[in-house]
């Protein structure tokens, strides 16, 4: 036993000796006959199409507020609405409101200390920042408001260093002629509006987007709580209570133009000028099987376009839903809906727009219920507003190159 | 039990290499040579003794001549070098084998092991650089398999005549193989994957008679149900993170998600492959015990395939081997039936063997299948040794064996093989009828 053990235990260490050097390279070959090849697919400008519309622009998820005129653009008010909950506080017998403010911020240190930005105030609903159209909120009239008057315009500056810096202007109006309304509980609405009425005046605010907190549109309540009054030595309280802002909007007039001339694509956030682009392009345009590896479609900006501004001007792509038959191209909401997947963006850079359909036409390619009906191009969000971006559909360098790899 | 604890272990341990090898890229792969380290010892072709006088654990009629039942295990490892080319090392299981004798005249058994091994990995020695619209691109194939096909036999023989005796296994097949097929472009493998699930039944027909002192031996294999593999084909992808998965996984060394997602592709297709491997063979032994204890033995067989081989299978070198020659010389010197001496107990094998492949190619422009001119010659020899113990006859089987594979492919060349089995057999009194007291 002993020894066949032994013999057993000089083959196990044979075996693994053997296999201490199990190694595992590719062995070299002539795979010729493997038939995967890459290839490529350009379609030129002449066959890329497109066409511009208008929709009322998007005027809620901005990080700025805009009151008055600039560049153009009219923007006839600016709303702010504040919740209805943590009002009940003041309602308390114990507690004394002593005053109300109502404080916005803005990043410019040049507006006027006479500044004539009215505050106007009222207890209907007026506006839903994600649900109202422009349409719903351009002819607001104030008459019927509460007029509260222009702002004490306060620049603050940061002394803590021996170079004095600019901090933030802050706007504040005093609240006290409206401090039932916002206390009563029974009201369901707190809707503030700012408005330079007639004037040519411009003022940029920060809204509830630009930061979280000290920034945001609030208002600001002082009172006195008293502690305890069955007592005989009465305690009172002095305390100070924030309402941020919950929903801010601003109203811009829009300006319907002729947006389809000299074969220009126009995009804009401010005036709502968006695009539809057509590329020939279906399910056999490449082999079966075909994988992308890259589809960048190049668009060139008009030569006017090509300034320094424009450098990181972002676009983005989202694939079209369903095709619509229409010869209109204003519109109050995107009447083209879009398929909320395989969208991309892209940057503009040295005056040309590269923008990737890879997802979109692999997925043209994969399955049968996608059909490439068109896509649209519009303006990122995080694009400054007041910019805009044109591409010339004649620019003979527009092209679609497709790289891919068929079995 | 203390001996089937420790190869447990050791097949666990070894379990992690795998198999490689260029002929694993053939047709459906390397077929098995040997299924124990008796068999390897003397480079037989399973018909002649090898394991002990008068018994082959490959040949079911001599099985009757084992007094005990036999568990037999057996683990094999290769090493395959080419030269300027690859070197791969690779084990596996070699087989597990239940042999029942019954009264000296018959026998029952049932065998697993593997058919065929269809590891392969191979690169294209082409590189190329492509200008694509305007940017440099370099490309570059590479074809991956793994798996391979299992053998689950089942024997029977009897002896027909005083001198005669029959044997027949079915031999069921089964199991799968894994393909990548990859275009590196920049170095990002485009991957075509799909898996093959194989099935078929085959049958081997054996025969021996004992003329005088020389005993002859027959073997034939035909297919019942030709192989047949359904075919499932995954929707290629550019494995972005290089993992070998299409997944949506992100890795910081191999920055980017596989393109298209996983979610977003089109259910795989099946198709089912029939016909792809309808084995025919003949072959014939012939051994004589010289000195008691000595056997000379002399085996040929010739193989064939008779399948059509749909094109569709993948198949990486685009070759697969039609017909074989086997020619086989061996030696052994058998342990005394029953001794107490420790030299008496060991068994010495020795053996020579000459191969020969035929190759057959697809033709990608005649779309037909045709005789190809890269054949393969094999010349080989092997050592081993088996030692004997206990009362009923457990035994311990070692070999190593080498040859020379001249491959007229130019691009393989000459690959030097060789490979080391180990085997062991424990034996037992099974089926006894008790005296009633």
């Amino acid at each position: 036993m002993k020894f066949t053990s032994f013999l057993f235990t000089i083959g196990l260490c044979g075996l693994l000796l053997f296999f201490a050097n199990c190694s595992e390279e590719p062995i070299q070959s002539d795979l010729s006959n493997i038939n995967q090849s890459i290839d490529t697919l350009l379609i030129t400008s002449s066959d890329i199409t497109a066409f511009n519309y208008q929709v009322s622009p998007d005027i809620g998820g901005y990080n700025k507020l805009y009151i008055g005129n600039q560049n153009g653009f009219n923007f006839t008010s600016s709303l702010l609405k504040f919740s209805t909950i943590g009002w009940s506080t003041f309602i308390d017998s114990t507690v004394t409101v002593d005053s109300l403010f109502l404080k916005v911020f803005s990043g410019d240190s040049s507006i006027p200390i006479d500044n004539n930005l009215k505050l106007y105030f009222s207890n209907d609903s007026i506006f839903d920042e994600k649900n109202s159209s422009l349409a719903d909120l351009t002819d607001i009239d104030f008459s019927a408001w509460s007029n509260l008057g222009s702002p004490i315009v306060d620049v603050v500056i940061d002394t803590s260093d021996t170079v004095s810096q600019f901090q933030e202007t802050s706007l504040t109006w005093n609240l006290n002629n409206i401090s039932q309304s916002l206390i009563d509980t029974t009201k369901l609405h707190r809707t503030f509006a700012l408005s330079y009425g007639a004037s040519e005046s411009f003022a940029e605010l920060f809204s509830r987007e630009y930061n979280s907190g000290s920034l945001d549109p609030k208002i600001e309540v002082y009172y006195r709580n008293v502690v305890d009054p069955s007592s005989d030595s009465t305690i009172i309280d002095t305390l100070t209570r924030i309402v941020y802002v919950s929903e801010d909007l601003s109203i811009i007039k829009n300006v319907y133009n002729a947006i389809n001339v000299d074969n220009s694509i126009f995009i804009s956030r401010a005036r709502g000028y968006r695009s539809i682009f057509n590329i020939p392009f279906d399910s056999l345009s490449l082999p079966p099987y075909s994988v992308i590896r890259y589809a960048n479609l190049s668009l060139y900006q008009k030569d006017d376009n090509t300034n320094d501004t424009l450098k990181s001007f972002s676009v983005r792509m989202d694939p079209l839903k369903v095709a619509i038959d229409t010869a209109s191209q204003v519109f109050e909401l995107d009447p083209y809906e879009y398929l909320g997947q395989h969208y991309s963006s892209a940057t503009t850079a040295n005056g040309k727009l590269q923008i990737p359909l890879k997802s979109y036409f692999q997925s043209i390619l994969m399955t049968d219920s996608i059909k490439n009906i068109g896509f649209k191009l519009y303006s990122n969000m995080s694009n400054d507003l007041f910019d805009s971006l044109s591409f010339d559909l004649d620019n003979i360098n527009n092209r679609l190159e497709i790289f891919y790899v068929s079995p | 039990m203390f001996l089937l604890d420790r190869l447990l272990i050791i097949v666990l341990l070894i379990s992690i290499c795998f198999s490689q090898g260029p002929t694993n890229g053939y047709g459906i792969g390397s077929l098995q040579q040997w299924s124990s380290a008796s068999a390897g010892g003397n480079s037989s072709l399973g018909m002649i003794p090898s394991y002990r006088s008068h018994v082959s654990l490959s040949n079911p009629t001599t099985w009757s001549n084992l007094k005990f039942t036999f568990l037999s295990i057996g683990y094999n490892g290769f090493e395959s070098t080419m030269k300027n080319n690859s070197k791969n090392g690779y084990s596996n299981l070699q087989s597990a084998q239940l042999i029942i004798p019954i009264k000296r005249k018959h026998a029952l058994g049932v065998e697993l092991h593997p058919y065929s091994y269809q590891k392969v990995d191979l690169l294209d020695s082409l590189n190329s650089e492509l200008i694509i619209f305007g940017d440099s691109v370099s490309m570059a194939k590479e074809y991956k398999q793994a798996g391979g096909i299992m053998a689950f036999n089942l024997s029977a023989a009897s002896l027909i005549l005083p001198k005669t005796s029959i044997g027949v296994t079915f031999q069921l097949l089964f199991g799968s193989s894994r393909q990548s097929n990859n275009l590196n472009i920049d170095e990002i493998p485009y991957t075509l994957s799909s898996r093959l699930n194989f099935s078929g039944i085959n049958a081997l027909l054996f025969a021996e008679h004992k003329f005088n002192a020389i005993n002859l031996y027959f073997k034939s294999k035909l297919s019942i149900k030709p192989l047949e593999a359904l075919s499932t084909q995954l929707y290629p992808y550019f494995d972005e993170n290089k993992n070998g998965y299409h997944d949506l996984v992100y890795d910081y060394l191999n920055p980017g998600y596989d393109f298209p997602e996983p979610n977003d592709v089109p259910s795989p297709s099946t198709k089912r492959l029939t016909d792809i491997h309808k084995p025919s063979s003949f072959g014939v032994g012939v051994s004589r015990i010289f000195l008691d204890r000595l056997q000379l033995s002399l085996e040929l067989e010739r193989n064939k395939d008779n399948s059509s081989f749909e094109n569709e299978m993948p198949n990486s070198f685009n070759n697969r081997i039609i017909n074989s020659d086997h020619f086989s010389l061996g030696l052994v010197w058998f342990p005394y039936e029953k001794s107490f001496q420790l030299f008496n107990n060991f068994t010495f094998r020795s053996g020579f063997s000459v191969n020969s492949y035929t190759l057959d190619e697809f033709n990608n422009v005649s779309l037909m299948r045709s005789d190809d001119k890269n054949n393969i010659s094999e010349i080989g020899f092997s050592l081993g040794f088996g030692y004997k113990f206990k009362t009923v006859g457990n035994q311990i089987d070692f070999t190593y064996h080498s040859s020379l594979k001249d491959h007229s492919n130019s691009y393989i060349g000459e690959e030097l093989f060789r490979g080391f089995q180990i085997g062991i057999s424990i034996a037992d009194i099974w089926f006894i009828k008790r005296r009633q007291r």
